[in-house]
């Protein structure tokens, strides 16, 4: 008989908060290390082909929304840009705002990484009782 | 010029190459997803290599699907 499946709120907060800190607290730390590590790729991958620019809850509102999913760290970056950046000069803004097709691919890893992390705390909310993978006749044991 | 600043400044001199950054986007989606949908036990980043070959084909053959009506059909209808 599979074990009940219960609503872990908790676990869903701090999935949002630190992703991967969910299904940690969970114990599922396979699973919670291998998320980090998904989401550590796209959200710095975000952040190193774009900069700060990549988060915009100005001028990319609809992305933002998005980007949000992945948590405290996405309004942090917002912050930076909409408080540091667009608080410059605009002879000095130049070396800091991304355009184009940098600014799009930026914008679009950190917009993935958010959405990704609203499944990841969903799954998190209401986790599905781990299942053994199906050993095949020729594993070895 | 300024130094670049990794992770606060936009990355220089990535103009013409930006299409292939797809695929570290596809890799970071698919190691999420298989994180999600695979027992931990599972041959994670086997799966996850897969997974990023599969989808990268793919937007392969959709750009070369798009650039076969944008330059011999659409031309055809004309």
């Amino acid at each position: 008989m599979e074990p009940k499946r219960t609503l872990q709120p908790h676990a869903a907060v701090l999935a949002w908060v630190l992703p991967g800190l969910g299904h940690w607290v969970l114990g599922q730390r396979v699973r919670a290390a291998r998320i980090a590590a998904g989401m550590a790729v796209l959200m710095l991958g975000g952040l190193l082909i774009g900069g700060v620019d990549s988060v915009d809850s100005e001028n990319d509102r609809l992305w933002f929304i998005a980007q949000m999913g992945a948590g405290p760290l996405v309004l942090a970056i917002d912050a930076a840009n909409q408080s540091g950046v667009k608080s410059l000069a605009v002879e000095e803004q130049r070396s800091w705002r991304s355009l184009g097709h940098v600014n799009s691919v930026g914008t679009l890893y950190l917009g993935l990484a958010g959405l990704m992390n609203a499944v990841v705390v969903l799954e998190a909310l209401y986790p599905r009782p781990e299942r053994r993978r199906r050993r095949r006749s020729g594993d070895r044991e | 010029m300024m130094a670049w600043i990794p992770f606060a400044q936009p990355m220089p001199d990535l103009v013409g190459g930006w299409y292939l950054l797809c695929i570290p986007l596809v890799f970071g989606v698919a190691m999420v997803y298989k994180a999600i949908w695979m027992p931990q036990d599972g041959p994670w980043l086997r799966q996850v290599v897969v997974m990023t070959g599969l989808v990268v084909v793919a937007l392969i053959a959709l750009a070369v699907a798009l650039a076969i009506f944008v330059q011999w059909i659409i031309p055809l209808l004309q």
